[in-house]
């Protein structure tokens, strides 16, 4: 009797004994590292499917609101890539904000100090992007022969290197200053792993490695939407980076050229009424489609930088107007002028939307390749005729009047540069324009209409031209230290 | 209806033949003692006292009768010829005080752990809805944080200081017997029988897996073989603000005064002449044409808008008239009344009890359309149904109904009404101060965005209107609770016995949020809808084995036990917008998809539990207990846990060397060491324990061994991010705990006195470590390092008057504790953790930042000190004085937010039939940082100014304390340095209680056996560093913006006892 007591007793303990699968949980809050090999183990397909969606994840990071994980979602003016284009216009001569609100830690300056969310928002927002690509370029084995890896591969390339060439641009005075200067830390997930500063010409190297990659591998790919990166948005980059790095401006001619045609230039019509909002824009290369879902409402590109939608301009009156002298400098029968009310405080009608802040985000256009075509023409890659036509071939399409340009040499440079400026006023162009052609900030000068909060003067080789590293990198980075930071 | 049912449920007892004795049971003041067991010895018949405290029984001449009565000394009556045989009983004051321990009771006097107890008067008083709410100062070593003033909010509680630093220092509450996964708020204060609080190893060890934080034990009410009971009580609770708010500026006047102060020392900052800037200033106050970056756009004045301040005198025109001046505490606070219900029945005879209540709250809170109302429903049940064989049910049933407006950001009416500058209306005016009138001439509100209401824009805030959209909007929870726990115990063998525990836990939430269409942020969408349902349960079965036995002095009583836990989290929502009407916010009336969410979660434990009690004589005790735990949390390899605590014990005073001393009545040492686990690692980014936000996913991570991916829409796309990084090396953070104390009773136990010292050393622990953002993720889950709280506690407890009619005690309790951070990973000197940095040697909880020296008399500026760095590039030592806060050097200030002293402490008294208690809780020796008053001086566009803002610095007043102020705070003299913080101490009147009780035999003649009649009153005062301030808010003395305040509860009620 009593055995069998105590041997249904223990019975009733090993019921529920400890059984493996009672502790093992599957996770349904977040996709586990093990969930996505289960299924990339499945077949080939699948690895595909998980890493186009890493690299889908990082386009819709591209217009995020509050991208940065150290705060906690209420930064308005952190919406993904076109906060940092709108802020760092703000920085330059060309911009005006009339009321110290958000985004005023970028017109006053302040932000580029280490202990701004402003910086940390910049610099973790690339190494974010930076960090996710990297997986991506680890998983797809180097000797795949699945053509559509290799193209997504070569896209993680093209991401990478865009993500690093904004950043050192920001964190650093230009390459050709100083080749050897502390720039940032790298990573490509694979052999290269240096947290502390790396130099400029390190970085480069492996800024270039990634685009040359890129552009090689990426031939052939077709895209299905704009936010995606091609062919066409990787020669841009590459554009870029040489225009930047001044090393190879035959190179630099030859992808912008490539670029340029992958779009139509819109008419001036298009230009002033309806140029900044539609992803479907002839002219577009590279940008994001926003939508009901999508849209970050006030914390958005167009709320802040838009007179018209009912948002921070448009309605609280925290206008992002234009400097008076680039807009006296704009030809009067230029149609570009009229996206700029002088009457109103300069206030700017270029960027608007009809929606309620469903307006597309533009990256990269055809306007900026004619641009970059015509300078790397006029900086050595061809002739000062050839680089006049190409500027001819734009400016026309905006000013009926214009002229093709008998200007030669530094002249013509500059002509370009000022035809850069009223051409990608606001679209985040202006302060690196600046630091790489030595600029300094002059926003302190008779009748200046710079509002009093921002109205300094900087030499380009002064710190303000530097960002400084986040605090929380030098914390936490145990091989960047007080000392490696960038001066105040 | 149903309580009929029960009242038939009283079994009648039958009667034996022989003659009838009868008579009356009495306590000591001559009070019917109602449910006296009476029992003739040596048989199976006994009957208990009625209403009246009479009885009659069936016995022969010579029977012994037996009266016993919990509380009380039994006496035995011999029956003689007389047929009327009246009892007094005694109080008995060295009946033994049973304790609920870990998976049982235990006698007081056989503990060997540190352990606190909530006394049931204590618990009868408490007005919040939260029982734990009201436990501040009660319970030494017991930290209990109100955060927020919210009905039905659930507060921090920390015992004995801080276990870990990112995984949770939540204790666990063991409810009815089984680790509890609901809301405390769903318990009823009415309905607990016990609170217990086990602080130490030896305590809680058996809940080794999840009791590092220490452990609190509620026990409900369950039935008792005393006849029938019935307690029934009323009251209505009138709650208004707790505390007041800071000085701010309340009147536009002043407002446009201290406003132009800061701009005027913005321009003369800048260059320009004193006169020229209060020119400037006074002339581009409302709208700014000098693009000086700043204007209020409001004029509450019939004046000019650049004629308001004269520029000379700084003061408002004299000839200027106000023409509005909404004041928003007016609308978004209302002082407001609830009610309470509460009805018990409690009963049984010799096989079965039961108990059973229903209780209905409606708590009204301070501010506008925030509410909760509960019902509960509890009831519990155990039959005998073999001698050895007994079977019970508890369940507890909660219905909640939560109304809570957005408090977060710009919608908080706390924030609002401190922070919007008192010239902004709640209703819209012309510019001639007329009302702005709607088409059915209602006056409209103002959303500063000059749209609709006033025609100017805000500098503050604008599209927001708290006031109306709180009135507008939609916000409410529905959940119902469900904890249910049945058991089966079986005896055999003489010595053994069997236990079968199987609880359950289910909440159900339905949650609206709805953003109105007519206002607000939601305005430009067409209102927006959240509709949200979340399912938790939890499910515990327990299978216990206890063995007792005593060989002459020696008693064992050994326990083998397994039990295991499985929860399971299913989240539902979805968001639309574009709703056809404003009041109606079911899904089916908006258009717009927004968003769809929808998670699980699993969380499974498992362990072995072994427990020894031994004790020789009732003089020496041994407690040692052993448990091994599993967690889904880690990785299967490092899942598994060993956990134990031992304990001794010896009571001195049962020697024989003092045994019959006339002043030691009590004297017991004791000491323990154990260790414990805590798997409760919450996401880097967590921001509050538990479920929040929108997607509704866990703060807590369930599977930290595994790097997460967030998959995301990529318009149409899967898109996917590396979100967390998981540690398959991540196991237990374990805390070893030390304790030894003295329990003292003095005069026959009129004076006893508690004190511990403890020691708490957290090893191995959970810590998100901040990662190199260059690295692409926040942080890196890990077992960093150790720390160390080390302390003492005393309670102290005194009967000074104790009379039939008079009686009056003081209870004082104190705990002091030191946080030391004692070892962090290699490579790694620092961590930076917030406002403060882990470092060896220093406290977790030392302030790190920036040092405010003074106020440069010159030019107000705010001065620092700043490292001088060597040629290295490292500092000299030597440091020197900078303006420039970007500039100025992080230190160690010798600033800790730990107080050096807290507790609480009270005085009862009694006469006749009143009584009267009164508590204060305290808290000395710490810094909290005031963030709210700094903001009130750092001048943000249209935000109100402290009234301290002329005090400061200008150049007027040269020789202030407190630098310059100007717009936006520009200068960053008021950034994040020392210059934040200010002394934590308080001491807080917490409860002031009167009562009058009625029982008399005017009472029992109603059938009533006593009536109380109370008023109690809770936050009545508080006494802290400057007015405001409330350091009660936060754990560390922080003071945030969006602190919802507490609120004062005054209670008046009345209980009867039928």
């Amino acid at each position: 009797m009593k055995k069998k007591i105590l041997l249904s007793l223990l019975v009733v303990v090993s019921i529920y004994s400890c059984e493996k699968e009672f502790l093992d949980n599957d996770s349904k809050e977040y996709a586990t590292a093990q969930q996505l090999a289960d299924l990339a183990s499945s077949s080939p397909e699948a690895l595909l499917t998980i890493n186009s969606g890493v690299e889908s994840g990082q386009y819709s990071f591209l217009r995020e609101f509050s991208t940065n994980f150290e705060d906690t979602g209420s930064r308005h003016d952190d919406y993904g890539q076109m906060s940092i284009n709108l802020g760092l216009d703000l920085m330059s001569n060309d911009m005006v904000q009339v009321q110290d609100h958000w985004m005023g830690n970028y017109y006053a300056y302040r932000g580029r100090t280490q202990d701004f969310s402003t910086t940390r928002i910049i610099w973790n927002f690339y190494y974010s992007i930076v960090n996710n690509v990297n997986s991506i370029i680890a998983q797809i084995p180097e000797e795949t022969t699945v053509q559509d890896l290799i193209y997504l591969k070569a896209r993680a390339r093209g991401l990478r290197a865009w993500s690093y060439f904004n950043l050192v641009r920001i964190y650093q005075y230009t390459y050709q200053s100083n080749p050897s200067a502390a720039g940032i830390p790298i990573y490509d997930g694979e052999d290269i792993n240096v947290p502390s500063r790396a130099p400029l010409e390190d970085v480069y190297a492996l800024i270039l490695d990634d685009i040359q990659l890129a552009y090689t591998n990426i031939e052939g790919y077709s895209r299905t939407s704009k936010e995606t990166i091609n062919k066409a948005v990787i020669a841009g980059i590459y554009a870029r980076i040489l225009l930047e790095t001044g090393t190879d401006y035959t190179t630099c001619a030859t992808m912008a050229a490539e670029a340029k045609i992958s779009g139509l230039l819109m008419s001036s019509t298009q230009w002033i009424s309806e140029g900044f909002s539609d992803i479907s824009n002839s002219e577009w290369i590279w940008g994001s489609d926003i939508n009901g879902e999508s849209s970050t409402i006030y914390a958005s590109f167009f709320s802040h930088a838009s007179s018209l939608n009912a948002g921070y301009a448009g309605l609280l009156g925290i206008h992002k107007t234009i400097d008076k002298r680039l807009f006296d400098a704009i030809s009067d029968t230029d149609v570009r002028k009229t996206a700029f009310d002088e009457a109103e405080g300069y206030l700017n009608y270029k960027f608007f939307d009809f929606t309620f802040f469903e307006g597309d985000y533009v990256y990269m256009r055809v306007a900026e390749m004619y641009l970059m075509e015509a300078e790397a023409l006029a900086r050595g890659a061809g002739t000062d005729a050839q680089a006049a036509k190409v500027l001819y071939d734009l400016v026309s399409t905006r000013d009926p009047n214009y002229t093709e340009s008998t200007n030669t040499g530094q002249d013509l440079i500059d002509e370009i540069l000022l035809q850069r400026r009223i051409e990608l006023w606001g679209e985040g162009f202006a302060w690196y324009d600046m630091k790489r052609n030595g600029i300094a900030l002059e926003r302190d000068y008779t009748d200046s209409n710079h509002t009093a909060f921002g109205r300094d003067n900087y030499s380009t080789t002064a710190s303000e031209f530097l960002f400084q590293i986040p605090i929380a990198e030098i914390e936490n980075n145990l091989e960047i230290n007080i000392v490696d930071q960038n001066p105040l | 209806m149903i309580l009929t049912l029960f009242m038939a449920l009283i079994v009648q007892i039958s009667f034996a033949q022989q003659k009838t004795v009868s008579g009356t049971v009495s306590d000591e003041n001559g009070l019917p003692l109602i449910g006296t067991t009476v029992l003739v010895v040596g048989t199976s018949s006994g009957t208990t006292t009625d209403f009246d405290g009479k009885y009659s029984i069936k016995a022969k001449a010579g029977d012994v009768l037996s009266y016993s009565y919990v509380g009380y000394a039994t006496q035995n009556k011999t029956v003689g010829s007389a047929s009327t045989i009246n009892a007094t009983l005694q109080p008995d004051n060295t009946l033994d005080e049973i304790i609920v321990v870990a998976y049982g009771t235990q006698k007081k006097e056989a503990l060997t752990g540190s352990v606190g107890l909530v006394e049931t008067e204590t618990l009868e008083k408490i007005a919040t809805s939260n029982v734990v709410q009201g436990l501040v100062g009660k319970v030494a070593g017991l930290q209990v944080i109100n955060n927020s003033g919210q009905p039905g909010a659930a507060p921090t509680v920390r015992i004995r200081g801080i276990g870990s630093i990112n995984a949770s220092n939540e204790p666990l509450y063991v409810v009815n017997g089984v680790p509890f996964q609901g809301d405390i708020t769903s318990i009823n204060s009415n309905d607990i029988a016990s609170f217990t609080v086990l602080k130490d190893a030896a305590a809680a060890a058996l809940y080794g897996s999840r009791g590092s934080n220490g452990v609190i034990i509620i026990t409900t009410k369950k039935g008792t073989k005393q006849g029938l009971t019935v307690n029934l009580d009323v009251s209505t609770v009138y709650t208004t603000r707790g505390s007041k708010d800071y000085d701010i500026i309340k009147t536009p006047g002043t407002y446009y005064e201290a406003h132009f102060l800061a701009v005027k020392n913005l321009l003369i900052n800048s260059g320009e002449t004193t006169k020229n800037a209060a020119l400037i200033a006074s002339q581009n106050l409302i709208f700014d044409n000098a693009g000086i970056g700043y204007q209020l756009g409001y004029n509450n004045y019939d004046i000019a808008d650049d004629q308001i301040i004269d520029p000379l005198t700084g003061k408002v025109n004299s000839n200027a008239n106000l023409l509005y001046n909404d004041d928003w505490d007016d609308f978004l606070f209302n002082n407001s009344l609830s009610s309470k219900t509460f009805l018990s029945i409690n009963g049984g005879g010799d096989n079965s009890k039961f108990y059973f209540s229903i209780g209905h709250q409606n708590d009204q809170a301070y501010t506008v359309k925030s509410n909760f109302e509960r019902v509960t429903a509890n009831m519990s049940i155990e039959q005998t149904i073999k001698e050895n064989l007994t079977i019970g049910a508890t369940m507890n049933y909660a219905h909640t109904v939560q109304n809570i407006p957005d408090q977060g950001g710009y919608a908080g009416a706390f924030t609002w009404t401190r922070s919007i500058a008192p010239i902004y209306p709640v209703f819209g005016y012309n510019l001639d101060g007329s009302p702005v009138l709607d088409s059915n001439g209602g006056h409209v509100y103002d959303y500063g965005d000059g749209q609709t209401g006033t025609p100017q824009i805000r500098a503050y805030a604008s599209f927001a209107n708290p006031y109306s959209t709180t009135l507008l909007d939609i916000k409410r929870r529905t959940t119902d609770n469900f904890n249910g726990n049945v058991f089966l115990k079986y005896d055999f063998l003489n010595d053994f016995s069997f236990r079968y525990n199987l609880a359950t836990d289910i909440r159900l939430r339905q949650g609206v949020s709805y953003d109105t269409p007519l206002g607000g942020d939601a305005f430009g969408v067409g209102g927006r809808s959240t509709s949200t349902s979340w399912r938790n349960s939890t499910s515990t079965h327990q299978q216990l084995l206890t063995w007792k036995k005593s060989f002459g002095d020696h008693n064992f009583d050994v326990l083998l036990g397994h039990e295991n836990s499985e929860q399971n989290y299913v989240f539902l929502n979805s968001q639309l917008t574009n709703f056809l009407l404003p009041d109606q916010a079911v899904l089916d009336y908006g258009v717009v998809f927004q968003s769809t969410n929808n998670n699980e979660f699993d969380y499974t434990v498992e362990g072995y539990l072994s427990r020894l009690n031994y004790d020789f004589a009732n003089k020496y005790f041994l407690n040692a207990s052993y448990r091994r735990d599993a967690s889904s949390v880690f990785h299967p390899d490092t899942r598994w846990g060993d956990f134990y605590g031992a304990g001794v014990g010896w009571r001195v005073s049962e020697e024989e060397f003092l045994n019959g001393s006339s002043w030691l009545s009590e004297l017991k040492l004791k000491a323990s060491f154990g260790q414990q686990g805590n798997d409760r690692i919450l996401y880097s980014d967590a921001t509050t324990q538990g479920v929040s936000g929108l997607t509704g996913r866990t703060d807590r991570n369930y599977i930290a061994y595994e790097d997460q991916y967030e998959v995301t829409n990529s318009n149409g796309d899967i898109g996917l991010s590396l979100k967390y990084q998981g540690n398959e090396n991540l196991t237990w953070e374990t805390s070893n705990n030390f304790n030894t104390g003295i329990e003292l009773g003095l005069f026959n136990n009129r004076v006893t006195i508690d004190a511990e010292y403890f020691q708490r050393k957290v090893s191995d622990l959970l810590f998100n470590v901040p990662q190199a953002p260059s690295s692409g993720l926040p942080a890196f889950p890990d077992n960093v390092g150790d720390m160390e709280n080390i302390g003492y506690e005393a309670t102290i407890y005194a009967d000074i008057i104790s009379t039939t009619d008079l009686s009056w005690s003081v209870n004082v309790n104190a705990t002091h504790y030191k946080n030391e951070v004692t070892k962090l990973p290699q490579g790694q000197p620092s961590i930076e953790n917030g406002a403060f940095q882990l470092e060896v040697g220093k406290s977790q909880f030392e302030y790190y930042s920036r040092e405010f020296v003074g106020v440069n008399p010159n030019n107000g500026a705010a001065l620092f000190y700043k490292d001088i760095l060597g040629d290295d590039g490292e500092p000299t030592g030597n440091r020197e004085v900078t303006e420039d806060w970007t500039d100025a050097t992080e230190y160690f200030i010798g600033k800790s937010a730990l107080p050096e002293l807290y507790g609480g402490f009270g005085t009862n008294l009694n006469y006749k039939n009143w009584s009267l208690g009164v508590s204060f809780a305290y808290q000395f020796g710490g810094y909290g940082r005031d963030n709210t008053y700094i903001d009130l001086l750092s001048g943000e566009g249209g935000e109100n100014y402290h009234n301290d803002i002329f005090n400061t610095w200008t150049v007027d007043n040269t020789d202030a304390k407190l630098p310059l102020v100007v717009p936006n705070n520009d200068l960053n003299y008021y950034s994040t340095s020392n210059i934040r913080l200010i002394k934590s101490d308080f001491l807080s009147l917490q409860d002031v209680n009167v009562s009058y009780t009625l029982n008399n035999k005017q009472t029992s003649k109603l059938g009533i056996t006593s009536a109380r009649l109370y008023v109690n009153a809770n936050n009545v005062h508080l006494w802290s560093k400057r007015q405001g301030y409330d350091p009660r808010l936060s754990f560390t003395g922080l003071n945030s913006d969006t602190n919802f305040s507490l609120v004062r509860n005054i209670t008046i009620g009345l209980n009867l006892k039928f």
